[in-house]
Parts: C-alpha cells; structure tokens; sequence
C-alpha cells in the first residue's frame, strides 16, 4: 500500500533463505507489496505492528538436540495424545506415536496441501518462511475419543522468529477434540498459521489457550466448512504481550455451523486483538461469535469481527457478540462488529457493550460474606467462563475453565 | 357460503393436505377438530391465501367466486377473515393506525367512501370497551407486548370492526384461560347470524362449550374423515383421536 | 391510516422514477467561470464583497485542499469527479439587491411555491399555515430570501445567509466559522472553506428560546453546478432553537457535486435540534445522474449541561457520505442522533455518526434506521469513543438495517472505542427484511402488498419519525413509502 518500506521489511527480505522455493517468493512478494500492516491499513488499525515489530529476530532454525531439550523440560505428563512443535517445526520424538490410533495420521505438511487462505499481509509472510508443519488427517467417519492436545514450544533461549504453518483435516462424518497449548515463551517475534477444514458432517471441538506468547505475535487460523460440518472454536487468551489472534472462516457448504467464542484476560500492558472474518458461502448456515474481555492495569483490548453475507447465502443467521470489561481506568477497549450483508432472507445481528463490575452484585455476594476482592473474582469469572459453552466437550471445557480459575487467582483483579 | 373441494397441498414436497373437501352454509357454524398434525392450520392459511403453499389440485370458491388466484387482502375485502392462532406483532405502528388503515383498505375496495375520522374512534371505542380493551392498549404498537389472551381480544376486536361474512377461528382458545374464553366467545356470537358464517378450528372440545357449532367434521391427515351434530365433538372429548389417527394410517 | 393512502395514491400520480421535484427553472444565473483556481476562489468572495481576512481563509483553505486526496474509505464507488468541470458559483440575476420578497423574481417564487416551501409571510400570517417556520431559501449559490427576520429580530435572534451576516455580525462569525470543522478537517470540508456560496446562520442570545422553528431550504437548479453552502448555528447559554433543512434538486443526466459544511456550537445549558429531510435527485433506476452528497456536519457541544439532537431522514442523492457528529465537550452534555437511510434503485449510502466523549457524565444516544431496496448499498458507519478522562460516559447504540429485495446490500461498520473504565457503552444492531408472516397478516386485514410493506416500514422508522418536528415527519413519512416505490414485487 505504500512504497516506503520500513526496516522491519527490509529486514525481512534479508532473512529470507536463498534457497526459498518459487511460491515461497510469491508469497513474500505478496507480503512486500502490502507491507507491514499498521494503522494506515483499516484490518490492522488497532494492533500497529509497523511501530510494534522495529526490530526482526533471528529465524528459528529446525530443534537440533539442544533446542529440543529445552522445549522437553516444559512438557508436562498429561493424558492426552500429544503432538508438539519446537519453534513452529513438527517434532515427532517429543510427541505421542499419534499415527498408532486408529483413524489419526500425521505427517509432514507440503505447501500444496493448505487450501487458500485470506489475503492478509501476514499469512503471506507465515507462506513465505513456514517450513516444518504437520498435517494432522482424521479418517473419514472416525471418532476420536481421546483429546488431541497440540503443544507449541520453543527450544531458543533468545530472540527468535517463529513461523508455525499446520494443517487439521477431519474427514466426512468424523468427529474429534482437539486441544492447543500455545507456550512459546514470551521472547521474539511469531507468525502461525493453523488450517483447519472438516468434510460434510465432520464435527470438531477446538480450544485453544494461550499461554506464553511471543513478545509480538500474529496467529492466524483458517478455516473451511463443507455442508453440514461443525466447528465449536474457543480460545482463552491471557497475559499476552501483544497479540494478534485472527480467524477466517468459510462456511462453505449448506447447513455448517460455526460457533467461535473467547476469553481475552489482560493486565500489565498486555494488548490482544481478536480478529474474525467469517464468509457464509453457502445458503442456511449458522453462526455464533461471542467474546468476552476483562482487562485490568494498561491492558488494551480490541475486537474486531465481520460477518459477510453474499447474495447466495440466503437463510443465513448470523449473530456476534462482543462484551468488555474495564477494571482500571488506564485500560483501554476497541471494538468493531462488522456486518456486511447483501442476501435478504437474513437474521443476523450483533451486539457490543463495554461495561464495569455489576455494583448490585458486588454487594449482594459481600453481605453474603464473601469479601470484595473474593466477590469481584467469582463475577468475573462468571462472566468471562461463560464463553466455554459454546464447546461441546466437557474435557475441553474443564481445562479451560481451570485454567481460568487459575489466571484469575494468581492476579490480583485492579479495581 | 364457502366450497371447498379436492383441495392438496404440500409444503416442501410433503403431503399436508391430501383430498380435502369442506361445504360450510350461509349463517353456519362448522366446527374442524383434529388431531396435531392433521393440516388444520395449514388449512386456514390456504383460505385465506398465504404463499409459500404449493396447491396441486382442487378449488375453493366463496360465495360461488373461485378465490385461488385472489391475493390474501382481496379476499379480505371479500369479508374473509382469519383469527390466527399466533397474532404477529407489528412494531412500531399503532393499533389505531393499523386498524384504520384495514378498515379503509377494505372499504375502498368494496368501492365504500373512507370512514370520517370520529366515525371510526367511535366503533372502535364502543367495541373495545365490550371486550374489555383498554385505550392503552389501543395506542401501543400492534401486538407488542401484549400477553395470549390480550392479543386474542384484539384479534377479535378486529373481527368485529371489519365485520367478515366468512370467519376462520384457528385455534382461538390456545393460550387463553376462562375468562378471556368467555370473553372472546361473546365476541364471536354477538356476531353470529344470518349471511356470516364461521369455520372453527380446535383440538380440544372445550371451546365448543362457549360456540356453538351447528356441524363437526373430524380431520385427519389432510382429509375430512367424519362429519355430524354437536354430539361428534363431545364422542371425541371421550375417546380422543386415536381412531382417526390409525385409520388413515392404514 | 390516512397517510399510508394518501402516500399509496402519491405514488400512483408519479412517473417511474417517483422524484416529484425534478423539474427546472428557468431563469438567468450570474455564473462564475467554469473550473477552480486561486482566481475563482477571489471572485465569489468578490461577489459577496467579503472582508480580506475571510478571502485570505478561504484562500489557505484551497491551498491546504490542494495537497489533500479524496477519502475512499467509505463504501461507496462512483466516477472520478473532474473538480475542473464545475461552476463553483451561480447565482440566479437579480439577487444582488435587499432580499425582501417583493425583490424576489416571481420565477423563483413559482418554483418555492412548487415545491411547497412558504415563502410569503403574509399567508403564513393569515393562518393557512398553522405552525409558523421562517425560511432561508437559498438557490444554487445564494440565498434568494429570508423570511420572518424582523420578527426574530425582536427576540434577539440573527437569523440570515451567511453571506450577510460577515457583514452585520463579523465578530460572530470570526469567532466560530471553522471552529467546529476547522479548514483542514477532511477534503470536502476543506474544499468548501474555499468556495462555500451561502448557507444560513442562527445566533440565538444567552436564555433565549426561539420562538419558531427556523429552516432553510436548498435548491440546486443551474446544471453542472456545485452547491457548497455553509451553516453555522451558535446557541448561546441557556437558549434553545429547532433548525429544519430541506433540499431539492432537478433532474438531470450528470451528477452534481454537493459538498456542505455545518457547525452548530451549544454553550452552557444550550440545545440545537437539528433536522434534516434529505431528498437530492437520487438519479435514475439505472444509476444515471444524481446528487453526490459529501457531507460535515457537527455539533460542539462546548458548554456544561449542553445538548445537540441531529435527526436526519434521508432519502435521496445518487452517494450519500454524511456523519453528523456530536465532540461531547461539556461535562454532562448529551448527543443524539437519529436517523432513517432509505436507499433504492441504485443509491449508495454511507452515513452515521461520531459520539465523542471528552467531558465528564456526558451521555448519547444513536438511533439509526437503514432501509435498502432495489440494487441499493446502505452502510451505516458508526464511532464512539470515550476518552481516557471521560468519566461516566455513557452511550446507548442500536441500529437496525432492513433489506427489501435480494439485490440490495445493508452493511454495520460500528467502532466501539472505550479508555476509560467507567465508561457504559451499549451496541446491538440487527439485519433482517420484512417478515413474510408480518406482510402476511396486514394482507389478510386487507392491505394489499406495497401499502402493507409502507405500514411495516413506517412502524420500523417510528422511533426516529417521533424525533422529527410535526411537519416535517408527515412529509418524511410520505417520502419514504415514495422512495420505496417499486420494491415490492
């Protein structure tokens, strides 16, 4: 958009390998062209990488022994079938033997596989350096009855630039939960992008909890649905340095379902924006997006969702929802709940509110004898872990309800 | 007064109507009792000319006149009116306005000059103070936030105004405890007599206690399966539908 | 109801394209030299023999617009606009002298009386009027008369163009001309510092509530003729006035450019109601001709306890690109918006509203009501921002967007923008069309489709037509079941 390219870019069109495959160029042409997103840039006025991102960190190489020691110090037990990425590269020895289930493959992911994403400055530079990701198939009809839990590490101990690229396929009728554990630490620089695509009548349950993140990072998740398909997408963010969380969804077989929902806690001078495009390409689809806020201390909190109907999508209900809370007066919410509608047998609709801690409620739950800081956690949890039913789940709804719990008890609520 | 005959209609490619054939008389009232399920409100909404209905075959005439090609309002300026069994609420415009305006509508249609302004607050006041309306409610927006028996009253406050010469009482008294019952069954008889007629439709006998049908046909599956008296609509108080259910099943 | 009929047999009476008042005048303008340039700038202040330092303003405003680019970043598309091929300044022969209403030109008292606009005191005096309005009529580039200013006079309140009142009340409009929409506010606005012709101007004195509604009325005739009036309304402490603005235009193949600039300043205790029925020729069903409508208006909300109400019915004009905005300065100031967009054949709107909040216990309201039929592109376009020392501030937003047709397009672009933790901001919107079981039921009662479909309309625009001064909202009511004309089918 414009021609002056800033050092960020510059930078990284130095690191980009000499070795870079042709569609890997295209890629970064693409991203060149556009530049780094900023204020000037409509998508991008609330999360200003141009003034975030001066500096590139080095690229993250492929784990060597050491790097993979580092990420297998942070893996905790768990009972989950596993499978992690060091530093955006799939790394099957830390994994579980996930290709031992039956109806679960895993394998290294080509470029060809992903299907075309959005145009987004960021997704084509993720296109551009992304090397080593997985492809995660779930055979048609099958249903997973253990949690697939996604863990994404780092095995740097500096500064590095991380471009996770992945992609999650379930077949027709299949249904699986899928769990991602996003703890890279929160030095460097990362760019991710996740694909998801489910067949007809797939069903999947997807959280995703954020729990280190880079010290400014952009994830972004695509995702297309055939007819019938339903997807149930949480993520629970919290402590975020500065992040960018955006999703494109196309419903684009009749009848699929999206539900998209999120818990964004922030305190210090953490910023989070919530990005949502979601495209109903098909008549008679459904979808929910609802996002709660809370945030405390500097912390700076932006929604931005838009729901695109074209002519053809007819019967489509669409409905979003956006609600905040402001615990401090130095925090700051930005919200912006787009519909774009051009079909007339439509229900769509959208609401935003930016609210405080109900006084009422307060004072109900302390002649009760709860004591206020007490009283303040429970209604902000309440308000916030509602967002978790939108999956269908109760394993996946638990973890994040407790990890919840959790984030809420070891901060002190700013009031 | 109303001839219907061999009427089938689906919707979405299922059978709902299947054959159905109806003759009510001038100054009558039929009753149609059914089973859920049977096509009654399907139907009252054919008659009085709703779209989304794909008629395969069969006439309806009123007063002699085929009515099948006629829009719903020109049947309605014929004197055809629908109680429906769900009023919709319309925000934003009031009651008075929206009366006047169907009161004028069907006037200009029957080629009757407009109803002075006074003319018009006088029935409608006189009216609704016989079927316990308040001039509140007259103000507030058609049917919104009115409560089931409120919107019943109004519905037939409306029947009153436009005095039809064909009624259709689709499921009056769903929603309405006893006394908005009476209420509303005063209404409909006050109006009862020679050149009206009414076709009432309800699952339940109870209201035939408050409206006298001089016939009850029994519906089931799209069809009029048996007719008679008043006597029918008590014999099916007893026994329930179950009968009828099976029998056209098999 | 009366006015549905009376709206139904309208429309009946007009032609395919429905827009009554696309007739032209005939009558000898005084133009200025087609084009822009720093000399055409001089020759309308020239014209309006205006003091150096307001040709000096308007100069440094052309220089400023000279560096700037048109906005796109509002959903509309249409040709460039070559700003070389316009006349800037045409005004009809014969208004250079004392506007009293004998010295109007009957041609154009004809054209008033057209397009029912009261021009003459004495029959508003003999009661064929019941409610009085004085008018500011302006014509193109000038204002042709002002009525009633003798009778305001008497209270205290100037109400006259713009172009008298540099010269009646120079420190008036030094102080605030620019001081809501400052010179370099955004292309538009700027481009209308340089060349604006005439507009009204109200200053109501401290404690006075005006004694009639004021309005003015735009007209443009003259053909590739570019309209850039200017308002400016001071409602000083304590006082209270009601403004009207009407605007018309003929029929004709080519777009206009219509480019106005308003500035309403309330001080302490003050409130301006500001009320607009939008009706520029929209163009054809084809999408030719038309008005292209590049709008600022605002409203400082200066003093503590002020309050500014803009209420705008819009209907007309080929692109609509307008946000009447309130800067809540004044602690416990409040700012309201309503508004109905109707758009048809092949309009494209991009209207709203900006609610900022800068003083403590400030409050506002948006009401907003967009209607898209034909091959229309509604797009309501919202910003509420609560600054960090904004304590208390509080903002009620619902808008709700009906489509009529499956070619059309109704678009939400809210931006919700809260830094300050007290702050209650409330959103809902809603995209639906007209229930078929709604439609259904009134046909059932007896209205046929298109007078049932206005029934529903006029019960969906309610909330915002109750904003609207008696008059105005029966003839907005007529307006919209005209603007949706054909929609039903």
């Amino acid at each position: 958009m414009t021609g002056l390219s800033s050092k960020a870019e510059d930078e990284f069109g130095r690191l980009l390998p000499a070795d870079v495959t042709p569609s890997a160029r295209l890629f970064f042409d693409q991203f060149q062209r556009a530049g780094l997103p900023g204020r000037r840039v409509e998508s991008w006025h609330y999360s200003d990488l141009r003034t975030k991102l001066r500096a590139v960190p080095e690229m993250a190489h492929a784990p060597d022994d050491a790097a993979r020691a580092v990420a297998r110090h942070k893996l905790e037990a768990s009972e989950r079938l596993r499978l992690v990425t060091v530093d955006g590269f799939f790394a099957p020895d830390l994994s579980d033997d996930i290709s031992a289930v039956a109806g679960i493959d895993i394998s290294p992911v080509g470029e060809a596989e992903f299907f075309g994403g959005a145009a987004d400055p960021m997704l084509d530079l993720n296109a551009a350096f992304s090397r080593g990701g997985f492809l995660l198939d779930i055979a048609v009809g099958a249903r997973i009855d253990r949690v697939i839990e996604i863990v994404a590490l780092t095995g740097a101990e500096t500064d590095r630039s991380r471009f996770g690229r992945s992609l999650i396929r379930l077949g027709a009728g299949a249904r699986a939960e899928i769990l991602e554990t996003r703890d890279e630490g929160f030095a460097g620089f990362g760019d991710s992008a996740l694909f998801i695509a489910l067949g007809e009548d797939a069903q999947l349950d997807y959280a995703c909890r954020c729990r280190e993140t880079a010290g400014v990072e952009v994830q972004t998740v695509n995702v297309m649905l055939a007819a019938r398909a339903t997807l149930r997408a949480v993520s629970l963010l919290a402590q975020t340095p500065f992040l960018r969380r955006q999703f494109f969804v196309s419903l684009a077989g009749e009848g699929a379902e999206l539900k998209l929902a999120g818990a964004v806690i922030l305190g210090r001078n953490d910023h989070a924006d919530m990005t949502m495009v979601v495209h109903h390409n098909a008549p008679a689809c459904v979808s929910r997006e609802i996002f709660k806020y809370v945030l405390g201390d500097h912390a700076n909190g932006v929604f931005q969702g838009k729901i695109v109907v074209p002519p053809h999508a007819q019967k489509t209900d669409g409905k979003m929802m956006c609600r905040a809370l402001l615990l401090s007066d130095e925090a700051a919410m930005s919200a912006k709940p787009e519909l774009e509608i051009f079909a007339d047998d439509v229900a769509c609709g959208h609401g935003a509110a930016v609210t405080k801690l109900d006084a009422q409620q307060l004072f109900y739950l302390e002649t009760r004898g709860v004591p206020h800081i007490e009283a303040e956690k429970i209604l902000i949890d309440a308000f916030a872990a509602d967002v978790f039913d939108a999956l269908e789940s109760e394993v996946l709804r638990d973890l994040l309800r407790t990890d919840l719990s959790d984030l809420l008890g070891e901060e002190e609520p700013a009031s | 007064m109303l001839e219907i005959d061999n009427l089938h209609v689906s919707v979405a490619g299922r059978k709902i109507l299947d054959g159905l054939t109806l003759k009510v008389e001038d100054g009558q009232v039929a009753a149609i009792m059914g089973p859920n399920g049977s096509g009654k409100s399907t139907l009252s909404y054919v008659v009085a000319g709703r779209a989304d209905y794909e008629v395969q075959d069969g006439t309806i005439r009123l007063d002699g006149v085929d009515i099948m090609e006629k829009s719903p309002a020109e049947r309605a300026a014929m004197g055809l009116f629908l109680v429906f069994q769900y009023p919709l609420e319309i925000p934003g415009v009031a009651t008075m306005t929206f009366l006047k305006a169907a009161m004028n509508a069907q006037r200009k249609a029957r080629g009757a000059a407009e109803l002075p302004t006074i003319e018009f607050m006088k029935q409608v006041r006189a009216t609704a103070a016989k079927l316990n309306i308040s001039q509140d409610m007259l103000k507030r927006p058609v049917n919104v936030g009115f409560s089931g028996g409120e919107k019943k009253r109004m519905e037939i406050l409306q029947m009153a105004l436009l005095e039809p010469r064909f009624s259709i009482l689709d499921e009056m008294d769903s929603g309405l405890d006893i006394d908005a019952l009476k209420t509303c069954a005063e209404g409909v008889n006050a109006l009862r007599g020679e050149g009206r007629s009414f076709l009432v439709i309800t699952h339940y006998q109870r209201l035939l206690n408050f409206i006298t049908a001089d016939v009850v046909h029994v519906m089931s599956r799209g069809r009029i399966v048996k007719s008679g008296g008043p006597e029918l609509a008590l014999a099916l108080e007893a026994s329930g539908y179950a009968e009828y259910a099976e029998g056209a099943a098999a | 109801m009366a006015a549905v009929q009376q709206t139904v047999d309208t429309v009946k009476t007009l032609d395919v394209d429905a827009y009554k008042y696309g007739f032209t005048t005939d009558i000898e303008s005084d133009k200025a030299p087609k084009g822009l340039n720093e000399d055409i700038v001089r020759f309308i202040s020239a014209r309006k023999k205006e003091p150096d330092w307001l040709t000096q303003w308007r100069l440094d405003a052309f220089k400023r617009w000279l560096t700037m680019e048109e906005p796109r970043w509002a959903r509309v598309d249409y040709p460039k606009i070559d700003y070389q091929d316009l006349y800037y300044y045409s005004a009809p022969k014969g208004t250079d002298g004392p506007r009293t209403l004998a010295d109007v030109d009957p041609e154009l008292l004809r054209t008033y009386a057209k397009l029912g606009i009261p021009l003459s005191e004495q029959e508003i005096l003999a009661g064929v009027q019941e409610r009085r309005v004085a008018v500011d009529a302006v014509f193109d580039s000038v204002s042709v008369v002002t009525t009633f200013k003798e009778e305001l006079g008497k209270a205290g309140v100037i109400f006259c163009p713009i172009s008298e009142a540099v010269h009646s009340h120079p420190e008036l409009v030094r102080k605030y001309l620019g001081s809501v929409v400052p010179v370099t506010d955004n292309y538009f606005a700027t481009l209308n510092s340089a060349v604006f012709s005439d507009g009204s101007f109200v200053y109501v004195p401290p404690g006075v509530r005006c004694p009639m509604e004021l309005s003015t009325y735009f007209r443009i005739n003259e053909q590739n003729t570019g309209q850039f009036e200017r308002t400016l309304i001071i409602a000083d402490a304590g006082s209270y006035v009601s403004y009207l603005e009407g605007c018309t235009a003929p029929k004709r193949d080519e777009n206009q450019l219509h480019a106005a600039v308003v500035e309403l300043i309330a001080l302490d205790d003050a409130e301006i109601k500001y009320s607009t029925v939008q009706n520029w020729y929209p163009g054809d069903s084809e999408g030719r001709g038309g008005i292209f409508n590049f709008v600022t208006k605002r409203g400082d909300c200066r003093g503590a306890r002020s309050k500014i109400s803009w209420t705008q019915v819009e209907t007309g004009s080929a692109i609509t690109w307008k946000y009447p905005s309130c800067i809540l300065r004044g602690d416990f100031s409040r700012g309201e918006f309503y508004s109905i967009a109707i758009s048809n054949g092949r309009q494209q709107v991009d209207s709203g509203t900006k609610m900022l909040h800068l003083g403590k216990n400030t409050s506002s309201r948006i009401i907003s009501k967009g209607i898209s039929a034909g091959r229309s592109q509604n797009t309501y376009r919202g910003q509420v921002f609560a600054h960090r020392k904004a304590e208390n501030a509080r903002n009620f937003t619902n808008c709700d967007s009906l489509l009529i047709g499956d070619r059309c397009g109704a678009h939400t672009v809210p931006y919700i923008e809260a830094k300050n933790s007290s702050a209650q901001f409330e959103h809902e919107a809603t995209t639906s069309k007209i229930s078929d079981d709604q439609l259904f039921y009134c046909m059932q009662r007896g209205l046929e489709a298109e007078e049932a479909t206005a029934l529903i309309v006029n019960g969906f625009v309610r909330d915002v037509l109750q904003q609207l001064p008696m008059e105005f909202a029966v003839e907005a009511q007529k307006l919209i079941a005209i603007s949706l004309e054909g929609s039903v089918g």
